[in-house]
């Protein structure tokens, strides 16, 4: 049997025209849609200013930025879920007062003053005159009030059109009218959190025409007072926002921004480095080093409050000994895990974080310390063994963490089992963590929403036990106990950072979990952007930005 | 002509002996794993992470937490070897059964069985292996077992066409008309014929196999730390593929070479058993 | 045969009948819930929130009442809201698709062309008897593309031709600012198309390659040669006529399979298609999303074998059906 080889040569040859043909199709594309500069240059960094200065008629005027995780929950402010929509979301609404995480003091925004009763059961704010939502509505104490009543109270019908995951930070204050341009907020114990709690996601104040024109679907639709108004949302590409123009306040220098949706580590690389995107966030560990010797590219590294550790199941028999707890608080190697990390994290060694109100280092510091972790197991009658099991999530980037964890903690002589939960079942009442029967250690982490310990006591104080609260650690120490309560209801500053700094000292001695690491917020960029800014509780704002 | 004919057969049957002592010597070295590696494959040393190939010490260099690679990946081998072949081939030698059964006698028999079949294929397969990893616990049998049950279906379909076409054929007519007996022609006849196809399928779908745990654990569904496979391995590698790229390409060419190891001997047993191919 | 094709579109409802059951109880059975995963993600606890949440979305009734309340609005074409999304889940599938589609029938065209043309030659040349080293090579080169993981070969190709020749764009489906046009659709297409192709074409060269080498070896070809008919014509008339049977299976079964979506190039390309949007609903306990997308996957991919097997009569007339 013998076939022609001659004629399938050319019909190989057939194919290769065929898919050069294929290939030649795109190269007139590129010249007349997207770029001018497919031509001979190699240099990445001048095909992208080619490109862009093609993309935009003007000069550049529109930031990209990739988002690392898709917008769940719309885009309003009160129902984003994740830090992915809020970094879109808070450009468009704003709050009363705001958080200043650099003096970790608060500042008015569509507040034009507030004062706080001496007594810590109210404030009174005067809403700022003049200021109109993008659609036109003009600000006034029945817009705040209409949007104060939509998150919290859940018979109204708004309410109903929507879900508010951040409503319990504001369910049980009180809003009332005092004059068209005045609403006052009050409790009925002293909280010295109120202000705070004004300027968290849940108080962002929407516009309510469009509430009600769009009803269940103005979250994809977010009208709001802010200095970017929305202008689209593609889910899983793009969400889109322009400068609004009309802002009451300082007018941002960038006038488009497109947050481009790509979740994926080493694509998002490969579109920085094409040019394609402006702004990458979340730079994997290992490529920190390699970005920051690529020329045209700058890395920033912006401290956050984010922490993360391994929380102990302190119902646990063996965990209830304060001992095995410290102990395994040695046998930690976090300095290492810090230079895995290569700047995306910093070892952790304090209850609370520094840089933050109230915050107190002369506390019991644990360092790497594998034979006094041993002497604590052997004084707590370990010595021959332990067996614990850890429960993580699927996320890769944990892999490095519990794998040192495990091999630390083999050297002291406690057995690891390691159990992966997928994240939606992690904080699951019955399977996941917030069961205190399903684990003896587990990752967790904590951003506090606003600079104060306070934002802590939910994860300490014994009353807030899981599966109800978010002490999954079923932690209990009276001493804390006692100090969170008083802590809880103190105007007095002064007295009350001092109540704070005593338990820190507490916890870092009985610890409810082995401390661990705290995030850097590692961002990439062309290096003509200026001015980010990503705040620490892992909020990007953007409106400082410009480009040089 | 019958000295090139000679000599080729000789290189033929050389490549055949490489081929199965090579994996004879895998197979062996993950059996006496525990006897041959240097390392512990799970021990974590931060200090000598990510050292290339050709480290003292480390023949093949280690990961991103400093673990040996050869010693994971000969300990691997356990896993994955398992984990590629006796899925292929019981999903393969299930679809065959089902199929030529379904394509033969036709009709409603046939009908129902393809319904059946296109739910299967048409049922989405990530359900199915969250279900069987988040409610049986999430394990490397778990992985595979959804694995295999998303392959068989396709296999019935590939062998039903193919026999599809068979019956037609003139030798399947003069069997019936030489008057032999139903399963006599299915046994006899057909399932020899699908031999080839099949094979070819199981050779491909040895490396799906194997992929397809690192398909799971690219989604966080795949095997559970510490245990090492290939799978895992190459998806740990993802990371670092322009920094350290021999975490991904060790375990991928050792996949390769296993394949094409297979292939060679497929090739030549089925020669061995269709002494018709030598005549022409 | 028209009464055929009738039998075989009536025989589609049984089959979504079957998968909505399946994957309505199935997706209920992981541990998890909507309501918990969006509390978690808010680091608040809210009891209040739950139970509004759950009666909201009716996941508070009986199970079984929830699936006849879900088939009841299927039954009026309402696929109920996406709890994540916040978007009706028919528009949603009716973006995500087009993508998909895209991809798969990019694909789908790298695979056939490939696998058919170096398949037939490969098989050609080994039956020649001649050219051992180029048999030899082209018998081993599918086997080593077959092992290259999907996203290796997807970001070598990124780096390539993105980052290194700015030939084409890395990421995403269309540019995200600026005028889109189909050109600029292909252009973001061809990267992932090839990808998705890689480890299919190979397949499937040797899988022409193997059947016909079958084929030249049955009596009628051997007949035919031996009567004097011009090889060409014996190879496009008959061999490949005959080869291309567990083509055409191998291909419709594998052009079903895409059209559910491809998780790893989708994540890596940054493409919103079916796979991505099934595997994050499936992860955040999405149930509307996940029931409305595995019954639109499911239709699709019944058509396309519906399709497939009107073909094999195209292909090769002698099968019939009844």
């Amino acid at each position: 049997m013998r076939l022609p080889i001659k004629i399938m040569i050319v019909l190989l040859l057939c194919l290769a025209l065929v898919l050069s043909a294929f290939g030649c199709k795109t190269t007139p594309v590129a010249t007349t849609s997207e770029t001018t500069a497919v031509s001979e240059t190699t240099a990445i960094e001048t095909t992208t200013a080619d490109e862009k200065t093609s993309d935009n008629t003007s000069s550049k005027d529109t930031l990209i930025f990739n988002l690392d995780v898709d917008i769940t929950g719309g885009l309003d402010a009160t129902q984003t879920l994740e830090t992915t929509g809020l970094k879109v979301s808070t450009l468009i609404s704003e709050t009363l007062v705001g958080i200043d995480w650099e003096t970790n003091e608060a500042y008015p925004i569509l507040a034009e003053s507030y004062d706080v009763a001496s007594d810590g059961k109210s404030i009174t704010f005067k809403i700022r005159e003049g200021v109109k939502f993008q659609d036109g509505t003009e600000l006034n104490a029945d817009a705040v009030l209409f949007n104060f009543n939509r998150v919290t109270d859940t018979n109204n019908e708004y309410n109903k059109q929507g879900n508010f995951p951040y409503a319990s930070y504001i369910a049980d204050l009180k809003m009332e009218k005092i004059d068209d341009f005045t609403v006052r907020v009050s409790t009925d114990i002293p909280d010295p959190m109120l202000l705070w709690k004004m300027g968290l996601y849940s108080s962002y104040i929407q516009s309510p025409t469009a509430v009600e024109k769009y009803g269940k679907d103005y979250t994809l639709n977010p009208v709001g007072t802010g200095p970017y108004k929305f202008i689209s949302y593609e889910q899983g590409v793009k969400a889109v926002l322009e400068r609004n123009e009309d802002y009451w306040g300082d007018k941002p220098a960038i006038k488009n921004i497109i947050f481009k949706i790509n979740p994926d580590n080493q694509s998002k690389i490969a579109d920085l480095l094409a040019g394609n995107v402006d702004v990458i966030t979340r730079v994997p560990a290992d490529q920190i080093a390699v970005l920051e010797k690529t020329s045209g590219v700058k890395v920033y590294k912006f401290p956050t409050m984010v922490n993360e550790f391994w929380v102990f199941n302190c119902s646990k028999e063996a965990l209830k000994d304060k001992r095995v707890r410290q102990a395994l608080n040695y046998a930690y190697d976090k300095k290492k895990l810090e230079e895995v990390n290569q700047g995306r994290l910093v070892a952790q060694y304090y209850p609370w974080v520094e840089g933050a109100s109230a915050f107190n280092s002369d506390v019991q510091r644990y360092d790497y310390d594998p034979e006094k972790a041993k002497q604590l197991l052997k004084e707590a009658g370990y010595e021959n063994g332990l067996k614990l099991t850890l429960v993580t999530n699927p996320d890769d980037s944990y892999k490095p963490w519990y794998l040192l964890l495990q091999q630390n903690l083999k050297d002291v002589g406690v057995d690891l089992e390691i159990k992966v939960i997928d994240s939606a079942s992690f904080y699951d009442p019955k399977v996941g963590v917030f069961n205190k029967d399903t684990f003896d250690l587990c990752l967790s982490g904590w951003a506090t929403p606003y600079p104060d310990l306070g934002a802590y006591f939910q994860r300490w104080y014994s009353k807030d036990k899981s599966p109800d609260g978010w002490n999954i650690s079923q932690y209990e120490n009276a001493d804390a106990d006692k100090i969170m309560e008083q802590a809880k209801n103190m105007m007095d500053k002064a007295q009350r950072d001092k109540l704070l700094e005593e338990l820190q000292v507490i916890i870092a001695d009985d610890p409810p979990w082995i401390f661990s690491v705290r995030n850097m917020f590692v961002v990439a960029a062309r290096d003509d952007v200026e001015g980010l800014y990503i705040r620490p509780n892992w909020i990007s704002d953007l409106t400082r930005a410009y480009f040089k | 002509m019958t000295d090139k004919n000679k000599r080729r057969k000789k290189l033929k049957n050389k490549l055949f002996l490489i081929s199965v002592i090579f994996i004879a010597v895998i197979a062996l070295s993950a059996i006496f794993a525990e006897y041959i590696v240097p390392y512990d494959p799970d021990y974590v040393d931060i200090d000598s992470r990510l050292l290339p190939v050709g480290s003292p010490g480390h023949i093949l260099g280690t990961d991103n937490v400093g673990r040996d690679i050869a010693s994971r990946l000969i300990y691997g081998a356990r896993v994955s070897l398992i984990a590629g072949i006796v899925p292929s081939i019981l999903a393969m030698l299930i679809g065959a059964i089902i199929g030529l059964i379904s394509g033969y006698i036709g009709g409603v028999l046939d009908n129902i069985i393809m319904r059946i079949v296109d739910i299967m294929l048409a049922f989405p397969f990530m359900l199915l292996a969250l279900v069987f990893v988040t409610v049986l616990g999430p394990s490397l049998k778990n992985a595979v077992l959804a694995v295999m049950i998303a392959t068989v279906p396709r296999n019935i379909r590939l062998i039903r066409g193919e026999t599809l076409s068979l019956k037609e054929r003139e030798f399947v007519s003069a069997c019936k008309i030489l008057g032999y007996s139903k399963p006599r022609i299915l046994i006899g006849e057909l399932f020899p014929n699908v031999f080839a196809t099949a094979g070819t399928i199981i050779v491909s779908d040895i490396s799906l196999m194997i992929q397809a745990t690192a398909g799971l654990s690219f989604l966080g569904l795949g095997v559970q730390p510490p245990i090492s496979d290939w799978g895992s391995m190459v998806n740990e590698g993802r990371a670092y593929l322009n920094t350290a790229p021999h975490i991904l390409l060790a375990p991928c060419t050792l996949i390769a070479l296993i394949c094409f190891s297979f292939a060679i001997i497929g090739d030549e047993l089925y020669k061995k058993y269709n002494p018709q191919l030598s005549k022409i | 045969m028209k009464k055929y094709i009738i039998k075989r579109l009536i025989s589609i409802i049984p089959v979504l009948i079957g998968i909505s059951i399946v994957v309505f109880f199935l997706i209920r059975m992981i541990p998890g819930d909507p309501a918990s995963l969006m509390l978690s993600s808010s680091q608040s606890s809210d009891p209040q929130f739950i139970a509004k949440f759950n009666a909201e979305y009716g996941l508070d009734k009986p199970i079984i009442v929830q699936y006849i309340m879900w088939m009841k609005k299927m039954v009026t074409g309402d696929m109920g809201d996406s709890i994540f999304l916040r978007d009706k889940v028919i528009s949603i599938i009716l973006k995500k698709f087009p993508v998909t589609l895209t991809l798969t029938i990019g694909a789908s065209l790298v695979v056939v062309v490939v696998g058919l043309l170096i398949g037939v030659f490969a098989a050609v040349i080994s039956s020649s008897g001649k050219y051992k080293a180029v048999d030899k090579i082209l018998s081993a080169v599918p086997i080593a593309v077959l092992t290259i993981p999907d996203f290796a070969l997807g970001l070598f190709l990124m780096f390539v031709f993105s980052v290194k020749l700015n030939l084409l764009p890395p990421v995403g489906f269309e540019s995200v600012s600026g005028n889109t046009n189909y050109l600029d659709v292909i252009r973001h297409m061809i990267l992932p198309s090839l990808t998705l192709a890689g480890a299919s074409s190979a397949a499937t060269v040797r899988l022409v390659r193997s059947s016909v080498l079958e084929v030249i070896r049955e009596e009628y070809i051997i007949a035919a040669n031996a009567r004097g008919i011009k090889p060409i014509r014996i190879l496009f008339g008959h061999v490949l006529r005959n080869a291309l049977i567990p083509v055409v299976t191998n291909t419709g079964v594998m052009f079903g399979s895409m059209l559910g979506g491809a998780v790893i190039v989708e994540t890596i390309f940054a493409l919103p298609g079916m796979g991505k949007m099934m595997v994050d609903a499936i992860l955040m306990r999405d149930y509307p999303m996940v029931q409305g997308g595995a019954l639109f996957i499911a239709f699709s991919y019944v058509l396309i074998n519906l399709i497939v097997d009107f073909s094999y009569s195209l292909i090769d007339p002698r099968i019939k059906y009844e």
